[in-house]
């Protein structure tokens, strides 16, 4: 019976040491096993791992997840001195487990500390660009990607030789104006507007008043093409009746030259006329000497 | 022949006895082996990790592991679509509040300031990667930052007016593109569904002179209107007039011609007698006319040559 006890007892020592010898090495870590607190393995694979038992070794962990870095907005001054605030953000992972470990030791500290690179690094490649290579309507104007670049570029060199910090992207999320420039950028604004809005009323002016010039225009040369017409009409209308007159008048010219007389008379005597006939003309003959 | 009570009796009897340790132990390995059983929700994937180490991703249904602690589970609501708001928070957005400047304003390519939300809609593309890689509460983090960041480069770029107008589906597509590229990148596991804008508006100190350009490009457009009213108003009426004066002229020839044929089909009747006798026709005439005319004017008739008698015929 005492003999069994003992058996149980060792079995059970044997299954703490035992578990305190494994351990877990989850997805979202890395693994440090110190012995007598000296590093001495990195495990870099998640899964199930080994060391001796408390005393002798012990188990740091640190976080290998992507983090977001995003610190407050900073004013920064372009070549062209002009102030703008740029809000950049930084994604940023453990790259070198026990560099990460001896120099900053932890996330906070790692951060405060990209923060300061960040910072320098944006404010370094805004002071040697014109504002225009950020703001243009011109698309060949525009090296933001370049610019982006190079600072990630050299954030992510810094970090990684003193940190173990691997910096996959600096972005910059926001552009805008201090307070005082902001003001003036409305001013501006509404000027622009101004303007823009006196074109168009002034354009809708210009625009209307040719409309009415021309419609004034086409209405003269209606009027115009119609009264060279009916003119013409009104022309060959007299010729036609010329014409008709001519062919009837013209078969016996004496008989005419006799009618047309006779109808003058008609017309040019009226009741104020004083005819003077002699008593022998032609009409009165008969009136003397009847036959 | 044994009774339902005989064999409660024996049940209790075996259990009495020393095999009792044996039955707990059974029990608590049943226990131990249903840890390894779970759910998979119709929405959701399970992320089976041994050892803390992922092994597979399992599928909705009925899901077998290893029981604990070599097995865990962790479900994922894959086909859920999560919203982030870009330019305001949904919070304020629930309860009002206007977003502040430096939430909603950006800055266009022709150096305006511009108010403009954005909706983004995504859902996860890949489990693992959301879980492990990036962190749940990270990667919604950094869905949004990386939209703004390419929000804020295509906005670079864009004119006030495109903006404020025709831009609008351009952003949307292109911020879209943009930022999953830009995701994909650094393998958030996150895909964008789609990106929505809210509102894109000038900065209310400076609205009213935006709408007073909107009023100016009415005002110009009424102009036209009523210059083409006026052209419309005037041109039939032209028209109709110089219909009416060639008409006018047509009349006027028809009736010249008509009366000139009429006229010397007259006279030619009348050549026609006088052609059958000269004389008389003649006389006939001058007779004719000289009555009508003597009996309309005063005539005097004088005697001789020299006019010293004069005897009136009225």
């Amino acid at each position: 019976m005492k003999r069994t006890l003992t058996i149980l007892a060792v079995a059970a020592l044997a299954v703490i040491v035992l578990l305190s010898c494994a351990f877990e090495v989850p997805e979202t870590e890395y693994a440090i096993v110190l012995l007598f607190g000296d590093p001495t393995r990195i495990i870099l694979e998640p899964g199930l791992a080994w060391k001796l038992p408390p005393p002798f070794e012990t188990v740091v962990r640190i976080d290998r997840r992507l983090r977001i870095l995003d610190p407050p907005e900073n004013e920064f001054l372009t070549l062209d001195k002009k102030n703008v605030m740029v809000d950049a953000f930084a994604a940023w992972e453990v790259e070198d487990p026990l560099e990460f470990l001896v120099s900053v030791v932890n996330r906070t500290t790692a951060e405060a500390q990209l923060e300061d690179i960040i910072r320098a690094e944006v404010g370094a490649a805004l002071g040697s660009h014109e504002l225009s290579v950020l703001l243009s309507t011109d698309p060949s104007e525009i090296r933001v990607d370049e610019i982006v670049e190079t600072i990630t570029q050299r954030a992510a060199d810094k970090a990684s030789d003193g940190y173990g910090i691997r910096v996959h992207a600096v972005r910059l999320k926001r552009l805008n104006f201090p307070e005082e420039n902001r003001q003036a950028v409305f001013r501006r604004m509404e000027a622009e507007r101004e303007r823009i809005a006196r074109q168009y009323r002034s354009e809708g002016e210009e625009e209307a008043e040719k409309v009415r010039a021309q419609a004034d225009l086409e209405q003269a040369q209606i009027l115009a093409t119609a009264e060279r017409r009916s003119q013409e009409i009104r022309g060959e209308a007299d010729a036609e009746a010329a014409r008709i007159y001519a062919e009837a008048y013209g078969q016996d010219p004496e008989f005419y030259e006799f009618v047309r007389t006779l109808e003058t008379y008609e017309d040019f005597i009226d009741e104020d006329a004083t005819i003077v006939l002699p008593a022998d003309s032609r009409l009165l003959h008969l009136l003397k000497e009847p036959r | 022949m044994s009774t339902s009570a005989d064999k409660t009796g024996n049940l209790r009897r075996w259990l009495s006895t020393r095999n009792l340790p044996y039955f707990v132990v059974v029990l608590v390995l049943i226990h131990w082996a249903l840890t390894g059983v779970g759910m998979v929700r119709e929405d959701e994937q399970a992320v089976v990790l041994r050892f803390g180490r992922v092994q597979r991703v399992a599928p909705a249904g009925i899901l077998f592991t290893l029981p604990w602690p070599i097995d865990r589970a962790t479900y994922v609501k894959t086909t859920e679509v999560r919203t982030m708001p870009v330019g305001y928070k949904l919070v304020d957005a629930v309860r009002g509040i206007p977003p502040t400047p430096r939430e909603v304003e950006w800055v266009s390519g022709d150096t305006n300031i511009i108010n403009l939300t954005l909706t983004l809609k995504y859902s996860l593309s890949d489990p693992v990667k959301y879980l492990y890689r990036v962190g749940p509460g990270e990667a919604d983090f950094l869905v949004r930052r990386a939209a703004e960041a390419c929000l804020s480069r295509l906005i670079a770029t864009m004119t006030v007016d495109d903006l404020l107008t025709s831009g609008q589906v351009l952003v949307q597509e292109q911020t879209r593109a943009s930022t999953q590229e830009a995701l994909d990148a650094l393998d958030a596991g996150i895909r964008l569904v789609t990106v929505n804008i809210g509102r894109v508006e000038p900065p209310s100190n400076v609205i009213e002179a935006f709408n007073d350009v909107a009023t100016a490009k009415l005002e110009k457009a009424r102009m036209l209107n009523q210059a083409d009213g006026y052209r419309k108003d005037i041109l039939p009426r032209a028209r109709a007039m110089a219909d009416r004066m060639v008409q006018g002229a047509e009349s006027y020839r028809a009736a010249t011609v008509e009366r000139s044929r009429g006229e010397a089909s007259q006279y030619l009747e009348l050549l026609e007698e006088a052609r059958k006798a000269r004389e008389i026709t003649e006389t006939r005439l001058y007779l004719e006319t000289m009555s009508r005319v003597l009996l309309r004017a005063r005539t005097i008739v004088v005697d001789d040559r020299e006019g010293t008698r004069i005897r009136l015929l009225e």
